[in-house]
């Protein structure tokens, strides 16, 4: 019972940090800033929301596969945002 | 929580027709390319709705992921490929317009035919794959036991479209280029990881979800991002490995298909050997792709600054 309100906790938090990098994402004035915001939901968020969905599958081996997942994210949306951001100040020079 | 599955299918409904146009009204082609790949995305989404995580995994990772990059790597080579010495030309065009409304009529004409002729007729069975064996996986024992043909045929079809490709330029690997540390490092930590998954994609696809189309996408992404981060792909930038392993597909599905005509018909296996076989093909299948899908990339993007040999 507890775990099911924790884990429902935290899918709430995870979709407000969607939530709040999509509004940034629209709202930011410029590349870096906009980059800003989607590192936030592609972090926080989605590691709220797997570990949401882990504890409520009860499951350990779901719950791996689940944090694998989120690793896997965090080191390519990492990068990406260093290129992407490298990128954009290649362009602004 | 019908409602809610409802307006959530009716929403990806609405946003896929929605994204589909703005893909073919937007003038900029790199933002097309884009749109593309999140409309690949959306329908992935689409056929996860549907039951059918074969084709979501298929559609994700080919559908939106190689073939987006294909699309901007094309985009990227295209300012430097020479112009085509007929573009342009007003009674080409013309010709080619006549010629393309003229198949389009007679295939249109065919189909109404066709549908006529079997309007008052049973449709197809649908397909019931042979129960038992290693084929757990439905889809799998469809597209290798009940639509074979059509899974060869596919095969060809990528085979082909490379040689043609090979034909209209110079199959030279395109140049090392150094690539930014980062992308670097996260090749290092992710090519290897998508070359166990395509594997671990192949076995299980004969029992669950997965199989020679998803390996073969997770790997030719592997290779791709391999090749953008200035590492060696082995079997595409070896010409003679590459033109091989490119028809190895067709030829050993097409070998075992052959070989075993004397048991029975064309594309039919014998009950004991089906799972074992459908390993062979499909690694075979998975592996000529891969090469086809990083030889595509390769082909359309940017050339090398000097004159080809």
């Amino acid at each position: 019972m507890l775990s099911e309100v924790v884990a429902w906790l935290c899918l709430g938090a995870g979709a407000g940090f969607f939530l709040a990098g999509t509004a940034g994402l629209l709202r930011f004035p410029d590349t870096l800033t906009r980059l800003h915001a989607l590192t936030k939901a592609d972090n926080a968020g989605l590691g709220l929301v797997a570990l949401g969905l882990a504890l409520r599958s009860g499951s350990w081996a779901t719950g791996g596969f689940l944090l694998l997942v989120w690793v896997l994210v965090l080191i390519a949306s990492g990068a990406l945002s260093a290129l992407l951001a490298a990128a954009a100040a290649g362009e602004e020079d | 929580m019908v409602l809610a599955d409802l307006l959530f299918d009716g929403l990806i409904a609405l946003l896929l027709v929605g994204l589909a146009w703005r893909l073919l009204r937007v003038p900029d082609l790199f933002q097309a390319g884009l749109l593309f790949i999140v409309f690949g995305l959306l329908t992935s989404v689409a056929w996860l709705r549907l039951h059918a995580p074969d084709v979501a995994l298929a559609e994700a990772a080919l559908g939106a992921g190689v073939t987006g990059a294909l699309f901007l790597n094309t985009l990227a080579g295209a300012g430097e490929h020479p112009e085509d010495a007929g573009s342009g030309s007003a009674p080409s065009e013309r010709w080619l317009g006549g010629a393309v409304a003229g198949i389009a009529a007679v295939l249109t004409g065919g189909l109404v035919a066709l549908l006529a002729m079997g309007a008052g007729q049973p449709g197809l069975p649908s397909p019931v794959p042979p129960a038992g064996g290693k084929l757990a996986n439905p889809v799998t024992a469809v597209l290798l036991d009940v639509r074979g043909y059509d899974t060869l045929l596919e095969t060809a079809v990528v085979w082909i479209a490379l040689l043609g490709v090979a034909v209209l330029g110079p199959d030279s690997p395109p140049p090392r280029e150094t690539a930014p540390p980062v992308l670097v490092g996260l090749a290092r930590v992710v090519v290897p990881l998508m070359i166990l998954l395509a594997g671990w994609l192949l076995w299980q696809g004969a029992a669950a979800t997965g199989g020679a189309f998803q390996a073969a996408a997770v790997l030719a992404a592997g290779g791709i991002l391999a090749r953008l981060a200035g590492f060696p792909v082995p079997p595409v930038d070896s010409p003679w490995l590459r033109r091989w392993l490119a028809a190895a597909g067709t030829a050993v599905f097409l070998g075992v298909a052959v070989a075993l005509m004397a048991a029975g018909q064309l594309l039919e296996y014998p009950a004991g050997t089906r799972g074992t076989l459908a390993l062979v093909i499909e690694a075979a299948v998975a592996v000529a792709i891969a090469t086809i899908l990083v030889a595509l990339f390769d082909a359309v993007g940017p050339r090398r600054r000097e004159a080809p040999r």
